[in-house]
């Protein structure tokens, strides 16, 4: 999650590595808060994610570099189906957050 | 009164009795237990959420949506495009994180829901002394004119200069608002008079218990009659079942939990097979001058010149946070861009009276699916409705709107850049969200209703439902004062005849 937060966000203006852990946590969080039947796909899909960077590129994500981590989550992630919904999750909780520790940090 | 609100590690007892249960404390709950116990009866009001006082809502919007609303507002009802519906789950329900909204049903409803649902009885003249005693207690107004609600001062502008109808919004509350643009995770100022503040005390006063964390999985039943009420309690992350029996039982869960747990006990088969609901088609718009929309409240005004076509013009509240998840389908460029400009820009929303329809599915047991169809004759709805919110945006001064369009440019202009976004425009690719379902449970006398004209669920003596499940179809409007307004009336007719 915290790979997929980093590629998510990475560019964003006012977005810090050290805020990575408490994004990636809050959607986390938020995910397995919601049913069953929603967040078991969500989750299996993560790992699917993961085992690709796996099979791609023989070492796992979380080892990517910054540049790399993009890259993947641009070319792959995002031409897989339904990344769309992934990605509008992830980005629609972790803007929530974002600001918070955004403006907590001002 | 917060001698009467149990937490859960309270409830020690495996089972509770009482004349009257309440399931729900939104905007219908509140009015069952105020009157229920008002007139001497003995009442437990069951909450799935917790209670806040004022002072513990802060400006911390992801913790208090993670607090205040349903699965911090992620409950998508499944179709193309997918929508993410947002209620609330606290004390108050709904009426905690809205924007207090408080209209009164229109005539053109009431006619509909007469003449096509066979609702008998509700006419205006039976609702108005209901709807004054509910603007009475919430303290309904309009906001006093200040020059901090540009976003909204600017809708204006665009109205006159298209000769176009608005009106200031009545709302609960809304003679004090001042301006903390807090209202969707829960008022700091204690202005906006939610049921919380409301209702829920009065009721307390009267000597209803409201017990918290405790969520409804069963109604069991003998015969017509409901007996007792299975009730899951969550205390630090521990859960247990206890039951509640009582002699009535009133559903006021909302529009899709209700029917989720009609269908659970099989209660009544029609539950839960309609769903009717708002779309909000949200607008991102970028001014020469600054608006500052972020020192305003919600708004101010609406405009109500294309109501009758069920399509609804107003300003949003205006954060940081909102306005990224309003663009999180555009790239992080985007974002950035707009930020930039964040004293310039403003957020606004077309609410278009959907005529897509959902369903909602208790097969996985825990929680409610809900699934829509998106209705084709829907398409040309929402068409129309960006391109008028368009036209009025940039007769409002705007310079800039980025669409609800997956894919789409921002344009510049009501024309080509437009019309381009509207050519090419597929439903699956339009970013919808809604907060306002209804009519999942509706009152009447025809075929379909699940209730009778009291309220009460055909086939049972002994559960009524007061919340926004009793709508008989979709209302175009926000929908508090007419789910306030039923509840009195069904409570007005069970208590005194």
């Amino acid at each position: 999650m915290q790979s997929l937060v980093d590629c998510t966000f990475s560019g964003v203006v006012g977005y810090k590595k050290e805020y990575n852990d408490q994004l990636a946590l809050f959607v986390a969080k938020t995910i397995m808060n919601i049913s069953w039947f929603f967040k078991v796909p969500f989750f299996i899909y993560i790992y699917f994610i993961g085992f690709i960077a796996i099979l791609l590129k023989l070492k796992p994500l979380t080892s990517f570099s910054s540049e790399q981590k993009i890259n993947f989550y641009n070319n792959i992630v995002l031409k897989l189906p339904f990344s769309g919904s992934l990605d509008k999750l992830i980005r629609s909780l972790g803007f929530m957050k974002l600001y918070d520790l955004a403006a907590e940090d001002n | 009164m917060n001698n009467a609100i149990y937490q859960p590690e309270q409830l020690s007892h495996n089972l509770y009795r009482c004349e009257y249960l309440v399931i729900g404390s939104g905007a219908g709950g509140s009015v069952a237990a105020m009157e229920l116990a008002e007139a001497g009866k003995d009442v437990i009001v069951i909450e799935e959420g917790f209670h806040s006082k004022t002072a513990d809502f802060t400006n911390n919007i992801s913790d208090m949506t993670q607090k205040n609303w349903r699965n911090s507002g992620v409950t998508p009802f499944w179709g193309k495009p997918p929508i993410g519906f947002a209620e609330g789950k606290c004390v108050g329900g709904s009426t905690v994180i809205n924007g207090g909204l408080l209209w009164r049903t229109p005539q053109r409803m009431l006619d509909i829901w007469e003449n096509q649902y066979g609702l008998k009885g509700y006419t205006n003249d039976d609702l108005i002394p209901h709807f004054e005693k509910i603007e009475h207690i919430l303290n309904v107004g309009y906001h006093k004119k200040d020059d901090q609600n540009i976003d909204s001062d600017v809708l204006i502008n665009g109205c006159d200069n298209l000769g176009w109808k608005y009106v200031p919004v009545p709302r609960a509350g809304g003679k004090d608002c001042i301006n903390e643009n807090l209202c969707p995770t829960g008022c700091t100022s204690g202005a906006k008079q939610s049921t919380a503040l409301t209702y829920i005390p009065k009721a307390n006063n009267a000597g209803a218990k409201i017990f918290t964390g405790c969520r409804a999985i069963r109604i069991n039943k003998h015969g017509y009659l409901a007996d007792t009420v299975k009730i899951e309690v969550r205390s630090q992350g521990q859960r247990r079942v206890i039951e509640i029996k009582s002699d009535f039982i009133f559903l006021s869960g909302g529009a899709i939990q209700t029917p989720f747990l009609l269908q659970k006990s099989k209660i009544n088969a029609k539950a839960g097979k309609k769903l009717e609901f708002h779309f909000n088609l949200k607008f991102v718009t970028e001014f020469d001058k600054k608006i500052r929309a972020q020192d305003g409240t919600i708004f101010t005004v609406q405009v109500q010149e294309f109501m009758d076509d069920g399509l609804l013009i107003m300003a949003s509240n205006y954060r940081r946070h909102y306005l990224a998840m309003t663009l999180a389908h555009f790239g992080n460029t985007v974002i950035n861009e707009v930020m930039e400009k964040y004293d310039y820009c403003g957020l606004f929303v077309a609410q278009v009276q959907a005529k897509s329809k959902a369903r909602i599915i208790s097969a996985f047991r825990t929680d409610p699916f809900v699934q829509y169809n998106f209705d084709p004759a829907d398409e040309p709805a929402i068409k129309d409705a960006i391109k008028k919110t368009v036209k009025l945006l940039f007769h409002s001064g705007a310079k800039k709107i980025y669409l609800p369009i997956l894919g789409s440019m921002p344009v510049t202009n009501s024309g080509a850049s437009l019309n381009k976004a509207i050519l090419n425009l597929k439903p699956k690719d339009l970013e919808i969200v809604s907060v306002h379902a209804m009519a999942s449970c509706s009152i009447g006398s025809s075929e379909n209703a699940v209730t009778d004209l009291t309220g009460k669920i055909t086939g049972f003596k002994n559960i009524y439902i007061t919340d926004a499940s009793i709508l008989p179809s979709n209302i175009g409007e926000s929908p508090q004062g007419t789910i306030m307004a039923l509840s009195h009336k069904i409570l007005d007719k069970h208590i005194h005849g």
